[in-house]
């Protein structure tokens, strides 16, 4: 069944093989002054212009990222309490706004494709050629006010070693499931971070094609 | 990431009239298709055999034939998937939440989750019957198709072109089941349609023609075929909300041989993360949805 566009950003699913996931959050902080809004499993990078620590909403090149959103807190300067949020909206804040970000190195998240073809070749069962083990680009999407949840996307795979994301596995259930087939476009695909903050020598070795 | 204080914030505070979110699940339907089993291997076979043929005519004096091409003929294979889904909640927002009756931070809905999973499995054999899955071998070919092998022939449980759901086609299924399953040494077997399974949007045809006591869809008084024909269709229909084509429909018959087996029954743990004091709960469980006989279903697939 061909799977429809329906982009939810990064979900974290667990840690790599070996590791006991505990959804552990890292806090970072957000300028006051940053007017971009960022969602719940948004990318997140370093603010680059300055050596400040801020992260901002990530967008697709290979700057490193630093782990992705998980929500929020900040005084509201309109309802002069804290304000807790699962996206930072981009205002209303007074002071820094403190960000929860998951950073470890091995975490595997779900991650919809858009319509570059970063399926697999062949059969379900039997694989011609796929994406997993390539290194992948994100696009930052639209994300929901309502919901507050990501629209962030992959939006292709290559060589590049300082791409952000490595694709590790294709969603395949549960049958019938949107973006469980893994030979249309707009499939569901599991990343791990490739070029991140905490990851030894930033990038990986050099990617397959 | 873990749910947090962010994610839960309005419960945070008092004053929320309500909490909402969960809703009544859809009653389990694939225990109305489906035996259920317990297993306790990790791979179920089943074998089906070949028995003896017609008997034959004897000549007077002569000697009597003898049919020794009795034995295995194919093996079905069932191996059991594990399905298991978690969530990691922090200790603030446990502690904050002033709703935890509504938002239980130990029951989030993993029942649910895992029911409607398995309504999806379940489904999933339906929705892939035309597509042969050489895991289960069998008798190679898809679970629904116009030639499943027998000694020296074939037969079908399903129509050589795909046909819509209508009087019609309802009673060539009943009356093709009733005429054409056989078993592997040719001899007819006792097969009969006794329930109609559909996706919502037939509803209402099946309602038409099963539910009305003269012939559906005429100005006749003649007598609704669909009644008698072939014994009728003693169970009815049945609505699965999870079979994926609009347009497909299928029959169960009398003879057993789809098959839920249960390895490892659900069940749900948590832990305390000791270094993030969060929360962890998950749930697992162990099952399979396979098929040993496909005299079982009788299918057809059209695609409009």
């Amino acid at each position: 069944m061909a799977n429809t566009a329906a982009y939810f950003g990064f979900q974290p699913v667990g840690l790599s093989t070996g590791a006991a996931p505990n959804f552990s959050l890292t806090q970072r902080r957000i300028a006051s002054g940053n007017s971009t809004a960022i969602y719940r499993g948004d990318p997140v990078m370093p603010v680059v212009s300055s050596a400040n620590g801020y992260i901002t909403q990530g967008a697709a090149g290979t700057t490193r990222v630093d782990g992705m959103f998980g929500g929020c807190e900040y005084l509201s300067v309109s309802q002069k309490r804290i304000v807790r949020s699962i996206y930072g909206p981009g205002s209303d804040a007074s002071g820094d706004v403190l960000a929860y970000v998951i950073d470890a190195p091995g975490s595997r998240f779900k991650v919809q494709a858009n319509g570059s073809s970063m399926v697999v070749t062949g059969s379900t069962t039997a694989w011609t050629s796929g994406p997993v083990g390539q290194y992948a680009q994100f696009a930052i999407g639209t994300g929901s006010t309502s919901t507050g949840i990501s629209g962030a996307y992959l939006s292709g795979v290559g060589t590049t070693v300082t791409y952000p994301f490595i694709v590790l596995d294709m969603v395949q259930d549960p049958p019938g499931q949107n973006g469980t087939d893994p030979t249309t476009n707009y499939n569901f695909l599991i990343v791990g971070f490739n070029n991140e903050i905490l990851r030894s020598n930033g990038a990986g070795p050099t990617g397959i094609s | 990431m873990a749910v947090n204080l962010s994610a839960i914030r309005d419960l945070l505070l008092p004053g929320l009239r309500g909490v909402e979110g969960k809703y009544a699940q859809i009653p389990t339907q694939w225990d109305k298709v489906f035996e259920t089993t317990n297993s306790n291997m990790a791979l179920e076979r089943t074998a089906e055999m070949r028995f003896l043929g017609l008997a034959q005519l004897k000549t007077e004096g002569g000697a009597v034939q003898f049919d020794n091409n009795a034995g295995e003929r194919f093996i079905y294979n069932q191996e059991h998937i594990e399905i298991g889904l978690g969530y990691a909640i922090t200790r603030k927002a446990i502690d904050d939440n002033l709703y935890k009756t509504q938002f239980a931070p130990t029951n989030l809905g993993l029942v649910e989750s895992f029911a409607q999973t398995k309504e999806i499995y379940g489904a999933n054999l339906l929705n892939t019957a035309t597509t042969y899955n050489s895991a289960i071998s069998g008798d190679g070919v898809a679970l629904c198709s116009t030639a499943h092998p027998i000694d020296g022939a074939t037969f079908a449980n399903r129509p050589s072109t795909d046909v819509d759901l209508n009087e019609a086609t309802l009673l060539n299924a009943m009356i093709s089941i009733r005429q054409n399953f056989k078993d592997v040494a040719g001899l007819k077997v006792f097969a009969r349609g006794r329930k109609l399974v559909i996706p919502p949007t037939l509803e209402p045809i099946a309602s038409r023609l099963t539910k009305t006591e003269l012939r559906p869809g005429t100005a006749d008084n003649d007598v609704n075929a669909i009644h008698t024909t072939s014994g009728g269709l003693p169970e009815g229909y049945l609505v699965m909300d999870f079979l994926t084509s609009n347009y497909a429909w299928f029959l169960l018959t009398n003879i057993k041989g789809l098959v839920h087996m249960k390895r490892v029954p659900y069940e749900m743990d948590m832990q305390v993360d000791f270094t993030t004091d969060n929360l962890l709960v998950k749930g697992y469980e162990r099952y399979s949805f396979g098929y040993y006989n496909p005299r079982a279903l009788w299918g057809s697939f059209p695609t409009s």
